[in-house]
């Protein structure tokens, strides 16, 4: 894990370095044209990478977006998922569940749009994101045995309510595979800002952020259809 | 141009500065039972510690059994005391030397607390009160009424000299 901290870190400072250079080499050449930042249509997408992790954890989510294109360069973006969780613990024999909508809003920034090449077959881009989500969960204890005075409780949540708000910040790729058609993937690393705890327990799984805790990574692999307006 | 330069250098150092910053975020207690923190002091002070001078054994009664936790201990000033995680009354037996004896009765409420699915459950428990008699007990207090796992101390009892 420290590893891959390592390399997008390296990756978005490289990223950065290779953008600004291009961005002083187009100001060189081309300095009269202003940047533009006209809009140039509505893309919607769909997440693949959450029903795959499907066949590797617990949990899993579904979501669709819609961004607007602001010059080739600046997307706007609001995103619609569902995530669901039926988990149960090994060690512990805790089962917890929970299944919620979440959204997200923010922008994509494209680094690749260039005066040169105003709009590439593929694009690099920084994310920004700012998410929260509503939920309901349950979770099946087995009894709370008492080492001292003997005897067992149990502990029984149906129901509980839970919030949670986070921010992202990652980078994508995306590629054009055909006329309108996209697809690409995002890295996200994703900081939970606040959490609204019950009285007696907490979120395990928040829909769209994964598993409680500070922090996390999470990912996306996108189909985008462009919907021109030119 | 600037502009353009100044967002990138700004976003690099934001991601950078969340990734310095990342952990992982629970408080997990492996431990899940939490002590009623008990501070022993005289009866004309409620600030200094008294070291309490005579041979005293402690004990609890469990279904109506007493089970000894603390036997024959001298110069002690406080007391760790596990509570009840079913009941809501606590016996607790002072035996002192030539057989006397202080009974207290902890009345509390317990509330079973949910971590996470890898750190299982614990047990917190809220002091309601607490009775006694008065052989050496000469009055008791509860100063933090929630019953946790930090390290404050919960009740005080003053003892006569």
């Amino acid at each position: 894990m420290r590893m891959l901290r390592y390399f997008l870190l390296s990756s978005t400072i490289l990223l950065s370095a290779l953008s600004v250079t291009a961005q002083e080499r187009d100001g060189k050449e081309s300095e009269e044209k202003p940047i533009s930042f006209s809009f140039n249509g509505i893309a919607a997408s769909a997440d693949l990478f959450g029903f795959a992790n499907s066949l590797l954890s617990d949990y899993t989510s579904g979501e669709v977006a819609i961004e607007a294109n602001f010059g080739n360069r600046i997307y706007p973006t609001a995103e619609f998922g569902y995530g669901w969780c039926d988990a149960t613990d090994e060690t512990t024999a805790i089962r917890y569940k929970t299944s919620a909508p979440y959204y997200r809003v923010g922008v994509n920034y494209n680094f690749s749009t260039t005066r040169e090449k105003p709009d590439p077959d593929y694009s690099i881009f920084a994310i920004g994101r700012i998410a929260w989500t509503n939920c309901r969960y349950d979770v099946d204890t087995p009894p709370i045995i008492d080492p001292v005075w003997g005897g067992s409780t149990t502990l029984e949540l149906n129901d509980v309510k839970g919030s949670a708000m986070w921010a992202e910040v990652g980078v994508g790729v995306r590629v054009k595979i055909a006329k309108n058609f996209h697809m690409g993937w995002s890295i996200r690393y994703k900081a939970r800002i606040n959490q609204k705890k019950a009285s007696n327990s907490q979120m395990w799984y928040i829909p769209g952020y994964g598993i409680n805790q500070s922090t996390c990574f999470g990912g996306t692999y996108n189909l985008i259809y462009e919907i021109p307006f030119k | 141009m600037m502009k353009g330069k100044n967002i990138t250098y700004i976003m690099a150092i934001l991601f950078a500065t969340l990734f310095i910053g990342c952990d992982n975020g629970y408080d997990c207690y492996l431990e899940n039972t939490a002590y009623d923190r008990i501070g022993f002091y005289r009866s004309d002070s409620s600030e200094v510690k008294y070291e309490f001078p005579e041979v005293l054994t402690v004990s609890l009664m469990v279904n109506g059994k007493d089970s000894i936790v603390v036997n024959h201990i001298v110069n002690t000033d406080n007391l760790m005391l596990p509570m009840s995680y079913t009941s809501e009354c606590d016996t607790v037996i002072f035996s002192y030397e030539n057989s006397l004896a202080d009974t207290l009765y902890f009345l509390h409420e317990n509330i079973p607390y949910y971590q996470s699915m890898e750190c299982g459950t614990i047990m917190y428990h809220r002091l309601e009160g607490i009775e006694h008699t008065r052989r050496l007990v000469d009055s008791v207090a509860i100063v933090q009424e929630y019953v946790k796992f930090d390290a404050n101390e919960n009740v005080k009892i003053f003892f006569v000299e």
